[in-house]
């Protein structure tokens, strides 16, 4: 049978519904059948991970909808709208299944809310029958009260070809605009002026070849700086353990550069920023820290057999409680003047045009540099790599593990100078090997956290022997991950300094494909 | 899919009441119903409003071509296929048809809707005829209206008669008491003495006003928004027929 026809048409400015009846009421009885007000409150995490999956979530009245871009329901729950959900707000099922694979740790927060009032009409002919229903939609933003433009839909009724043609012609001839189904939501950001995805794309600054080294600087800074203020707005409210990573990533990307390029940078000034970055680094570690700990949660409590589990419930219910104590002191120093006057001194340095940063070596070709500079690390942490073996002690690799992080800032700081694809094919061979000495580290760090925890331990009572019992359990288990990994890393890093992979890279420095 | 005929060779027993709100409490349950009006009256299509397209007779109908002429009601989910003048012969026509295939006419007409709808509703005539046999062929449920009187009860027999010719099971028989008016001894007699029988349900329908008011309002009792008793009648029938007969 044949697919029911609705056709959508927008008002022409400053008309009302109630002209487009007084035309059509030539040949039909419109009367209004029902009205409804409802509210919806969008919401996505602040790197935008649904929208990056065409995915949209929001609540309305006592439900929350996971819809997909094509409009099709993807799960559904019940719950009312909040300041923020994470997946484990909502009750299990379908909606959480989804949810808890596309948005992991990062809270769901409320990006726009819309009110919509729909009335709807039944368009009759002179035996009182419906021969076509309208609804006429009235989408606003609930903060500004902007309306989107009026909306009628016109439904055709089956067996009615005739009466429908005759409605969309009226439509037309009243100079309402037909117009495509669009999503909502897209319609929604559009009016709100909000961008979608405008955060958590990967990091890339875009370079020109002709670009000093000190405006090449300050235009790779001056975006980690933004990636600082953006997110910390999101520790200090202490919405979810990302904006406090994301924080970090971008001080550390600048202490790397800081690092890397110390020798052509003014020294004094160099030393300084160095020193301050440093401080930020450690004040926001402790928070970061236990936020890595009761994020894998899950992941640790699995490692141990069940009869082991219940002693280490103490260790994360006495993380929480530090975690309140850290986040206070966090707060107090990302409020400070000493923050204040780090960021502010540093912008300047960065982006006034008398600053040191623009004269002396700083003037010299910021492509030619990059070329030089990236092959000089890749030679050098090529060198530190070749001497580990198997007897080299764990500080080796770990400083093997520093070295490979600062040479991947590196490329990417530079990233859009090159072929994109010779990039991504050589950061691919990179991060095998930086997960390898990533998770030796990891695993290192947590071994010791373990053992100056087991070494406080204090006390003869049962809950305290099941602790100690937990923790003995954990680092064993722990340490024998550490020795799996280190077994890998020779395997690993062979493959990473294969004659290709050395290859590639030089073609990309040099231009060639 | 499945069929439900609504029949009996009596008339004004209450046949399309019953069709016309057993059509609208399924569909206001959620499901896709298509109302067949079979009766050249049209008195269900009068009810929904609905008069047949200028082209639509009993020789489209027949040939399979129906399809454009169903047309929707003024209720989600809820078609109708409106009745014309030409279906008094149908039954004529449907005996033209070659022996073997004469009583599976209906039934090849209607297979081609099976992923268009849950529920077929056939609001039949009252009369005996190759069209009956065909109705009967074709449903999956055959649902009787009696009102407790000896002539409404003998209709009853001669359809179970007419089961056991045309070699139909005779368990797709469903009926119930319609029209009821407990002030009258009769009805009460008989209600007392059949009620119990496996062939009929528990549920009944009272005679009342507001179900012979259908032909002044022109719509399901059913769909006004406060559930009167007829209303609650009607959707107790429904769940009993899905219950005992379409849902095993």
């Amino acid at each position: 049978m044949k697919r029911l026809q609705t056709k959508i048409f927008s008002l022409p400015h400053g008309m009302g519904v109630e002209t487009l009846f007084k035309a059509m009421s030539k040949s039909f009885v419109i009367e209004q059948s029902d009205q409804e007000v409802s509210q919806r409150c969008y919401y996505d995490t602040f790197d935008w991970r649904l929208h990056r999956n065409n995915l949209v979530f929001f609540a309305s009245g006592s439900s929350l909808h996971l819809e997909r871009f094509n409009g099709k329901q993807a799960a559904s729950a019940s719950g009312r709208r909040r300041a923020k959900f994470f997946w484990w707000d909502i009750e299990a099922g379908e909606l959480v299944d989804i949810l808890k694979s596309n948005i992991e740790m990062r809270a769901l927060c409320p990006i726009v809310e819309i009110q919509t009032e729909t009335s709807q009409f039944r368009v009759m002919n002179n035996d009182r029958k419906t021969v076509a229903r309208l609804v006429v939609r009235n989408d606003q933003l609930k903060e500004s009260g902007a309306e989107l433009p009026e909306q009628v839909f016109v439904h055709e009724i089956r067996g009615y070809e005739n009466e429908f043609e005759t409605v969309v012609h009226q439509c037309r001839r009243k100079g309402c605009l037909e117009v495509k189904k669009k999503k909502l939501f897209e319609r929604v950001l559009k009016l709100s002026g909000i961008t979608p995805r405008d955060y958590g794309d990967k990091f890339k600054v875009d370079l020109e070849e002709q670009m000093s080294v000190g405006a090449g600087v300050s235009k790779i800074c001056l975006s980690l700086v933004d990636d600082m203020r953006i997110n910390h707005p999101g520790v200090i409210a202490d919405i979810d353990s990302e904006f406090l990573h994301d924080f970090r990533i971008a001080v550390r990307r600048t202490r790397s550069l800081l690092s890397l390029m110390k020798r052509i940078l003014p020294p004094e000034q160099c030393r300084y920023f160095q020193a301050e970055f440093r401080w930020l680094g450690s004040v926001t570690g402790p928070l970061r820290d236990i936020d890595v700990y009761l994020l894998e949660k899950e992941d640790y409590l699995n490692l141990l057999p069940a009869t082991l589990r219940g002693g280490m419930s103490i260790f994360f219910e006495q993380l929480e409680a530090r975690r309140t104590g850290e986040l206070k002191k966090l707060r107090s120093h990302l409020g400070s003047e000493r923050y204040d006057r780090l960021l502010d001194g540093w912008c300047r340095f960065l982006g006034d045009p008398d600053s040191e940063l623009f004269k002396g070596p700083r003037e010299q070709n910021s492509r030619a540099y990059a070329d030089a500079t990236i092959v000089k690390r890749f030679r050098a942490f090529v060198r530190a790599g070749n001497k580990i073996s198997d007897e080299s002690p764990d500080e080796e690799l770990h400083q093997l593990r520093i070295r490979g992080k600062k040479f991947r800032y590196l490329l990417e700081f530079f990233k859009s100078f090159y072929h994109e694809e010779q990039m991504t094919t050589f950061l691919k061979y990179m991060k095998k090997l930086q997960d390898n000495l990533g998770a030796f580290n990891d695993l290192s760090v947590q071994q010791d956290i373990l053992g100056t925890e087991l070494d406080g331990v204090r006390g003869k009572n049962l809950q305290t022997i099941r602790f100690a019992a937990a923790l003995g359990g954990l680092i064993a288990v722990l340490a024998d991950k550490h020795q799996t990994v280190r077994g890998e890393f020779e395997a690993t890093y062979a493959d990473f300094t294969r004659p290709q992979v050395q290859e590639l890279l030089e073609a990309m420095v040099s231009g060639r494909r | 899919m499945k069929t439900i005929a609504v029949y009996s060779s009596k008339g004004g027993v209450g046949k399309t009441a019953t069709s016309v709100n057993l059509s609208f409490t399924a569909s206001a349950g959620g499901e896709r119903v298509l109302l067949c009006d079979m009766d050249s009256q049209g008195a269900a299509s009068f009810y929904y409003r609905i008069k047949p397209k200028k082209k639509f007779n009993r020789a489209r109908l027949l040939s399979g071509e129906f399809y454009e002429f169903i047309r929707g009601t003024d209720f989600p989910q809820l078609d109708l296929l409106p009745a014309h003048f030409s279906f008094r012969n149908l039954d004529i026509a449907i005996n033209d048809e070659k022996k073997e295939k004469k009583r599976q006419v209906l039934g090849s007409l209607l297979a081609p809707l099976e992923d268009q709808y849950d529920y077929v509703i056939l609001d039949c005539p009252p009369n005996v005829t190759v069209l009956s046999e065909n109705i009967i062929t074709a449903a999956d449920c055959v649902v009787v209206p009696v009102v407790p009187t000896t002539l409404s009860l003998l209709a009853l027999e001669q359809l179970l008669k007419l089961c056991k010719k045309v070699d139909v099971q005779k368990n797709k028989i469903l009926a119930f008491f319609s029209m009821v008016e407990r002030r009258k001894l009769m009805h009460n007699s008989i209600m007392s003495k059949y009620r119990s029988y496996p062939i009929f349900m528990q549920s009944y329908v009272p005679f009342m006003a507001e179900i012979e008011k259908m032909g002044m309002y022109r719509r399901p009792v059913g769909s006004t928004p406060r559930k009167s008793v007829a209303a609650q009648a009607y959707e107790l029938l429904w769940q009993e027929i899905k219950e005992r007969r379409l849902e095993r």
